[in-house]
């Protein structure tokens, strides 16, 4: 690596090499870039392709509501994949009968959580409701 | 067969239209030229909701294919125009790469003065969003002297007739109803302030106000006529009254599209205008220039 002194040669139809700023700002940017590109490629390799979504429930959190039972529950997408029109349901087994209803959410992303209610008129416990994923279509 | 990766004293000067100047001030100039011009081009994308969504669902090989491709395309406007005013000191592949740079930064900023980068979401969704934002953001930056370089004067009489300053007013005006114009009738603003802190809307304040200064010190004003500057000679001050017009414009626009009307309480309504003002000040700061 040679170093160019002193003053500008650009009159006699050459540039000058670019400064040392110039080149701060172009190691900068290559690090970020191939930062980056290195996060994609790494997650694109390690990515199973599988699609994991928990539905977490916490019964002391159910809450009585305008006469009816509300569940709040988290749905998490643990994949390294995104899904759309994501649909689960909440069934309730009450007495031998079985209450079943239904949440959709457009878009879930990668890693990513929401948080959504289930209302049902008979108060439910761990033991006598559960969560499943109805479908999802991934992108 | 060259050295590549030689480099110039930081004393080294160069001549520009007949001025010495140093090498790397230059060069600053050039890489801001480039950042303006990537927040330009970029913004309506930036305040689109599809494009977020868009980040939460795509692949990470796609990111990833995107990226590679992006580089490319940015290679192809670069050696069409570029960021920098001299062509001699272009080079297209590292000048490719400092565009792709600079629009993951702006992209970044953006995002997070936007509330789309919070610690609540996840760091893929987050980095997903930044890498879909840069696309157009860096295509900005790599067309930015088209955008921000010296102007040759107007064709038209009568602009040629009005004063500086109020040529400067109604570029301002006109450039800021311009680029806010495909953000305004989206619901994006309304929801934007919806839920931001005091924080947020500090922090749009304070960036629109240095966007503007710094579209403003890049725009070449400097070496214009100055017997026909006026108030606006002073560049803080052309910054300050720029951004008055863009938030005014920024209400007019919201009330036009039926957000505002004389029932919106000001606790609501400000920052709606700060936040669309934010648009409607990089159209302002451009607009000068593009009048």
């Amino acid at each position: 690596m040679s170093n160019n002194q002193g003053e500008d040669q650009e009159e006699n139809g050459n540039t000058p090499p670019p400064s040392i700023v110039e080149w701060i700002i172009r190691v900068t940017c290559l690090s970020i870039v191939l930062s980056l590109l290195g996060y994609f490629v790494h997650g694109g390799i390690m990515s199973t392709g599988e699609v994991s979504i928990n539905i977490q429930f916490n019964s002391s959190e159910a809450e009585e509501r305008s006469g009816a039972w509300v569940i709040p529950v988290s749905i998490v997408n643990d994949s390294e994949i995104g899904v759309q029109q994501l649909t689960v349901e909440a069934v309730l087994n009450v007495d031998g009968e079985t209450i079943a209803k239904e949440l959709s959410n457009p878009i879930l992303g990668a890693q990513e959580a929401i948080d959504a209610e289930f209302w049902f008129d008979t108060e439910p416990t761990v033991d006598n409701i559960k969560f499943n994923v109805v479908s999802y279509v991934i992108p | 067969m060259p050295n590549i990766f030689r480099y110039s004293d930081l004393s080294t000067t160069i001549d520009v239209d007949g001025e010495r100047q140093l090498l790397y001030h230059i060069e600053l100039i050039d890489f801001v030229r480039g950042f303006c011009g990537a927040l330009f081009f970029a913004l309506p994308l930036h305040y689109t909701f599809e494009m977020w969504e868009r980040a939460r669902v795509i692949s990470n090989f796609d990111v990833a294919l995107i990226l590679m491709a992006l580089y490319l395309a940015n290679v192809g406007f670069v050696a069409f125009t570029g960021f920098r005013v001299k062509g001699m000191r272009k080079n297209i592949w590292f000048d490719s790469l400092e565009s792709y740079g600079i629009g993951i930064v702006a992209s970044a900023i953006t995002m997070l003065l936007i509330g789309q980068i919070s610690s609540d979401a996840p760091l893929e969704v987050i980095l997903k969003v930044i890498a879909l934002e840069a696309v157009p953001t860096s295509f900005g930056a790599s067309i930015a002297k088209n955008s921000f370089a010296n102007k040759t004067k107007s064709d038209s009489d009568i602009v040629d007739a009005l004063s500086m300053d109020v040529k400067k007013v109604i570029g301002a005006t006109l450039g800021a109803i311009m680029v806010a114009f495909n953000v305004a009738p989206t619901i994006e603003p309304v929801q934007i302030a919806s839920f931001l802190q005091w924080q947020h809307l500090v922090g749009i304040t304070l960036f629109s106000l240095i966007v503007s200064y710094l579209i403003t010190f890049t725009s070449g004003f400097a070496s214009d006529d100055e017997e026909r500057r006026g108030i606006l000679k002073v560049k803080w001050v052309e910054t300050l009254v720029a951004y008055i017009i863009a938030l005014i414009v920024s209400g007019l626009l919201l009330w036009m599209f039926g957000y505002l009307d004389s029932d919106t309480s000001v606790q609501l309504a400000l920052p709606w205008i700060i936040v669309l003002g934010y648009c409607t000040t990089l159209g302002a700061s451009a607009g000068r220039i593009i009048l």
